[in-house]
């Protein structure tokens, strides 16, 4: 995990400072929120999803849902964590929705219509060398979200947390109600699901 | 520490949050272990590739569309807020309520047999002329135990109760009351008043079935034939106040039943034929038993007018103290605060009684108004009931009720409804219990494919002395 994905102490505090403020009034307070943390909600939600465009909708329902329950916030966990519980609600929720479930079908025939699509087949056995040579940024991109898509919704939301958002696992384990030991143990079982999925191509 | 022990560790230890200890003998033990190391190498591209992957950024047009969304959808949770807030916690579980209520009330109202309602057409509450604008009780319906009764609008010297206001926080927040006005609402609630409008059309016999409120007081202040003062009450034989079935499927709001017409048959019963209920009436009249909860005094709900009780009736409202409205016109309103069933001691027979012996019977309960003698050709007791509700069966009709004598246990009349095509083979059967004399003709516009309403009135002949 890259150190600029980590948030530092001020960045929390600040956190905090604009919840207050926004909390006595300032709307724009809300606004440098959102600003701050949009892109990181944005991707957990694209990688939770599997999906630029319900990514893109779900972020949005996360901050319209942080707008109007902010003052359920408590300030007894930082902010980040706060938000990502109602990102992996929010999404979790959207996951379990019939609407995702039937759009979703209809992107796998697409994809398997439409043999330039990114969406490829998620096993890859044992290609060779070059073949991965010639993968582009994108290609590889989407054989790997094809695989954490097929994951469990549970495994899947933990692999993201941690292994792409960097999130840490006392982090996790306040935003999946799980305890640190379920959270390091599910952790380490998605891990090998994911890994079994990519064999050969990581 | 074996491989397995090192392989769990792996990840902590990349991810360099092992202690110092467990980092030296995972460090000591990967030196010496190719697959470990293998592995070691493995989680570190998983790692690496993980974190490499594109990080989708936010569309420009995100923090608009955030602000579109959330001025564009107004959270329902802060509507329901600005519903309740006035209250806290009361208004939703009074909403709670509200449902609860509703729900029970369409379950009752809906799951009321429509037969409960077919009971004797055209009562003398529904005739009385100036009663036709009494309005109807505001939620008033079928199956509920009567609360305190809303005010009767009719021109009536009974003192109005006060209106019951079943909403505790109705009056407390005016505010949550106005925004709940549009929301199901109590019976007898404002919602109730605001249909009062409409349901004021009803006449006033429209009242439901073992209701006896402000309606029937106000009947009593009419003309009519027959007085109703019933208690609120569930319906008993010779207490309940029936309205007109077409007048209830006004206020049901379904499309009034057209009601056959009805002809009065007269039976007496032949000395042998057994005129009690027994216990195989009660099992054999299964469609009279099915309406037990309808069940009323037939002579009430009669739209032929008495010219005088009976004797019968006399003695029984006499011995009994059960008076009510069945042989005193004149007798004034119950009180709204009457004892349900003060004049009722019995309910009615019981399914399983015993049938006493129609010789044992004091002659004078029995008398008819014009009895004549008749032959005693049967030789064994037969049910007058079961017989009559058999010949009603097979003609493809029901029997809509029965009229029981609480204190003898005799069988006063049977009310049925049959099939035009059906009548002689019930008169058939009834001449085979009984002597029959018609009371009044086949009604007019009774034809073939019709159905014609049979009031059944029975009798015992006078013993000899």
């Amino acid at each position: 995990m890259s150190e600029d994905l980590k948030p530092r102490d001020a960045d929390r505090e600040q956190d905090l400072a604009w919840v207050g403020a926004f909390l006595e009034g300032d709307r724009t307070a809300f606004d440098r929120l959102v600003l701050r943390h949009k892109d990181r909600v944005f991707n957990l939600c694209w990688r939770l999803l599997g999906d630029r465009e319900e990514a893109n909708e779900q972020a949005q329902e996360v901050f319209v849902r942080v707008f109007r329950s902010i003052k359920d916030f408590r300030f007894k966990s930082s902010f980040s964590t706060w938000l990502y519980a109602i990102a992996v609600n929010t999404c979790r929720n959207r996951l379990k929705s019939s609407e995702y479930r039937r759009r979703r079908r209809m992107v796998s025939i697409d994809a398997l219509q439409d043999p330039d699509s990114d969406r490829a087949a998620p096993e890859l056995k044992d290609p060779s060398p070059s073949v991965l040579d010639r993968m582009t940024d994108r290609e590889r991109d989407g054989l790997i979200q094809s695989a954490i898509d097929s994951l469990p919704e549970e495994s899947r939301t933990i692999v993201v947390l941690r292994d792409i958002e960097g999130i840490a696992y006392e982090e996790i384990a306040a935003v999946t109600h799980l305890n640190l030991g379920t959270v390091k143990s599910r952790l380490a079982r998605a891990r090998q699901q994911l890994r079994d999925k990519l064999k050969g191509l990581i | 520490m074996d491989c397995t022990r090192i392989i769990d560790l792996l990840p902590e230890y990349l991810e360099g949050t092992l202690d110092g200890s467990e980092k030296r003998r995972v460090e000591e033990h990967l030196a010496g272990c190719e697959g470990c190391s293998a592995e070691l190498k493995l989680l570190q591209r998983y790692f690496q590739t993980m974190a490499g992957l594109e990080r989708h950024e936010a569309p420009a047009d995100f923090l608009r569309n955030v602000h579109a969304r959330i001025e564009r959808e107004p959270s329902w949770k802060s509507l329901l807020s600005r519903l309740f807030l006035p209250l806290k916690i009361n208004l939703p579980l009074e909403a709670l309520g509200v449902a609860v209520a509703a729900l029970l009330i369409f379950t009752f109202y809906y799951s009321a047999p429509e037969t409960k309602m077919d009971l004797p057409r055209e009562s003398p509450v529904a005739r009385v002329p100036g009663t036709a604008e009494a309005p109807m009780p505001p939620g008033t319906l079928a199956g509920l135990p009567a609360p305190a009764q809303p005010p009767s609008r009719a021109a009536t010297p009974v003192p109005a109760p006060a209106r019951t206001e079943t909403h505790p926080g109705s009056k407390a927040s005016a505010p949550a009351q106005d925004r709940f006005a549009a929301q199901p609402s109590f019976p007898g609630e404002e919602r109730g008043a605001g249909k009062a409008k409409p349901e004021a059309e009803v006449p006033a016999g429209a009242v439901e079935a073992g209701r006896a409120g402000p309606v029937e007081r106000a009947v009593t202040e009419t003309p009519a034939p027959k007085t109703e003062t019933g208690p609120p009450q569930r319906p008993d034989r010779s207490s309940a106040v029936l309205p007109a079935p077409s007048a209830l499927a006004v206020q049901r709001g379904m499309s009034p039943r057209v009601v056959p017409d009805e002809l009065t048959l007269s039976v007496e019963l032949r000395a042998a034929v057994g005129g009690q209920v027994s216990g195989a009436v009660g099992r054999a009249s299964s469609d009279a038993a099915e309406r037990a909860d309808s069940e009323v005094s037939m002579r009430e709900a009669s739209p032929v007018p008495q010219a005088a009780p009976t004797q019968e009736e006399a003695r029984g409202a006499g011995r009994a103290g059960a008076g009510v409205g069945t042989s005193e016109p004149a007798k004034a309103p119950a009180s709204p605060g009457a004892v349900p069933g003060a004049g009722h001691p019995q309910p009615r027979a019981k399914a399983g009684k015993p049938a006493k012996s129609p010789a044992a019977e004091p002659p004078s309960e029995t008398v008819s108004g014009t009895p004549e003698e008749l032959p005693r050709s049967l030789s064994q007791p037969v049910d007058a009931a079961a017989e009559v509700s058999k010949a009603v069966r097979s003609s493809g009709g029901v029997v809509l009720a029965e009229d029981i004598d609480r204190k003898t246990g005799r069988l006063k009349t049977i009310v049925a409804e049959i099939p035009v095509e059906g009548y002689s083979a019930v008169v058939s059967s009834l001449e085979r219990i009984g002597s029959v004399r018609k009371h009044s003709g086949l009604p007019p516009g009774v034809g073939p494919g019709g159905r014609l309403r049979l009031r059944i009135e029975f009798s015992m002949p006078p013993t000899a002395p």
